[in-house]
């Protein structure tokens, strides 16, 4: 099931749908659980006070803004939604633009969103309209702390949400551009050349994290050798030498493998 | 102030050797809180808990465990992990070329500009002779331990690289189990009338970060003692897939005013 990290409407003229919206990217897959050396036992992650070093639980916590030393102006989670009250429950397209129109350079991150259920009709209606145009929807919206300006299309049957950066986010170019370059007509013609040469459809899956194939194979010989610890809490048996080669080989045939998105 | 470059390499494409530099493009742009203990008001700080006794566990007492079933580990030390990081040798070679549309916008990751390093002429050169064929380079590096894929283009006068996502990090549209329904000629008509008549041109910088400005004079407010008004959020009523088509024709009644 994916994970939902917000929920709420969409608007596209008067019509209203609502939907929930998960990430589009999932980098879970090669992922390690901290444990503790001498029982095998997971660690988490918890928040201390820093002048008494206890646990403090999440309904003991407030956000605060740095004010001068040691001081803090505490902002709640209402005060953040009262802020934009229409922002933080619905996005609301405010123009349609060509897909094609985005610049690559303001993607941030990629999410889709999901219909509530009922909402399946008027979903289905703005995604056949979206891929017969070619157009996205531009509209901001507020999670938690920040504002996003996100772009709504279609991909397949499915409404993508990609954030995006702000304008002003932008560094300057100033400083990098070449100075006084010496061009030579036949260089730049000869390169075009070769590049025209060298162009061919583009795959990603022929691209591969060799990292993340080297780390999975460096777990698989470690399984293979030693197999698998049992932390305290486990139930069930303990897994056997080639049942924890399995898993890790499963886990490595997903980063290499390839798939259609 | 001149920009910092983050990273040096050579792009490397056939014969060719072009040094560059690697600057950020985007700034980050947020209002950074800390978490405070709600009685004192004192700075929280992470720690690490063994879950089974309950008691702090200093980070020389980890290892990272990669989980085979619930519960169960591989175990992997710190350095078997370093055994895997490759290793930078900063090249960045240069595969092929592609068209610029044939990128998934999901795969867009973090970009960077590349600036000359030292030889102003190759990169130009390289900078033009890319502008004029219209094509993205795909290249491939590492750096900081990590390995890198990627999309180089021409952008102004410069050359812009931007860090792709990998194929099996995009979750499959499949999983999000979605049913197709259908809609009526009618209806797909009058939405796509809306979107013609909503559409515009996309232009960044008419959008400005107004919820962060007003976050911001929200804290100077009340850090002069003020309580600024509140508004509660409202959840809209959905549409009712009966009245759509309704809807969608008031819409177009009203976008047309």
């Amino acid at each position: 099931m994916p994970e939902y990290v917000w929920s709420g409407t969409l608007t596209f003229g008067l019509v209203i749908l609502p939907v929930r919206m998960t990430p589009a990217e999932d980098t879970g897959r090669v992922a390690f659980t901290m444990l503790h050396d001498k029982d095998n036992a997971p660690l988490h992650r918890k928040l201390v006070c820093s002048e008494d070093g206890k646990i403090v639980n999440t309904g003991d916590q407030v956000r605060g803004f740095p004010v001068g030393d040691d001081d803090y102006v505490v902002v709640t989670d209402s005060e953040l939604e009262s802020l934009s009250p229409d922002r933080s429950k619905s996005i609301e397209i405010e123009q349609f633009v060509d897909v094609g129109a985005i610049e690559p350079i303001y993607i941030d991150r990629p999410y889709y969103l999901v219909p509530e259920e009922g909402a399946e009709r008027p979903y289905s209606l703005l995604v056949q309209a979206l891929t017969e145009t070619g157009k996205a929807g531009i509209a901001r919206f507020v999670l938690e702390a920040r504002e996003y300006l996100v772009a709504v299309f279609s991909i397949e049957d499915a409404l993508a949400l990609i954030t995006l950066h702000f304008e002003r986010q932008r560094a300057p170019v100033e400083g990098i551009t070449p100075e006084k370059p010496q061009l030579k007509r036949k260089a730049v013609e000869k390169l075009a050349r070769e590049i025209k040469k060298a162009t061919r459809k583009f795959d990603p899956a022929e691209f591969k994290d060799e990292y993340e194939i080297d780390l999975m194979k460096i777990v698989r010989g470690k399984a293979k050798k030693e197999g698998a610890v049992r932390s305290p809490a486990a139930r069930g048996k303990k897994v056997k030498k080639q049942e924890a080669v399995e898993a890790v080989k499963e886990t490595l045939a997903h980063v290499r493998e390839k798939r259609n998105t | 102030m001149p920009p910092r470059a983050i990273f040096k390499a050579v792009l490397h494409f056939g014969d060719n050797e072009i040094p560059v530099k690697l600057y950020s493009a985007m700034t980050e742009e947020r209002v950074h809180f800390r978490l405070l203990h709600k009685k004192d008001k004192a700075p929280l700080s992470v720690r690490w808990y063994c879950s089974k006794e309950d008691k702090p566990v200093n980070s020389e007492n980890t290892v990272k465990g990669f989980e085979v079933a619930k519960g169960q580990y591989v175990v992997v030390e710190p350095d078997e992990i370093k055994k895997a990081q490759p290793v930078t040798d900063r090249t960045m070679e240069v595969h092929h070329f592609c068209s610029p549309n044939e990128i998934d916008p999901r795969l867009y990751n973090r970009p960077y500009y590349l600036g000359p390093d030292n030889d102003d002429s190759i990169y130009a050169t390289l900078q033009h002779a890319l502008k004029e064929s219209g094509k993205v380079g795909l290249c491939t590096w590492t750096m900081r331990g990590h390995s890198y894929y990627g999309a180089l283009k021409p952008y102004g006068d410069i050359l812009l690289l931007e860090t792709l996502r990998y194929a099996h990090e995009i979750t499959p549209i499949k999983s999000l189990a979605l049913k197709k329904r259908k809609v009526s000629t009618a209806e797909l008509d009058s939405a796509i009338a809306l979107i013609e008549q909503l559409k515009d041109t996309f232009d960044p910088s008419e959008y400005q970060n107004e919820h962060q400005q007003k976050l911001m004079y929200f804290i100077e407010q009340k850090a002069k003692g003020k309580k600024p008004k509140m508004e509660r959020p409202k959840r809209k009523k959905p549409t009712r897939p009966g009245d759509l088509q309704k809807t969608l024709e008031r819409s177009l009644q009203r976008a047309h005013r």
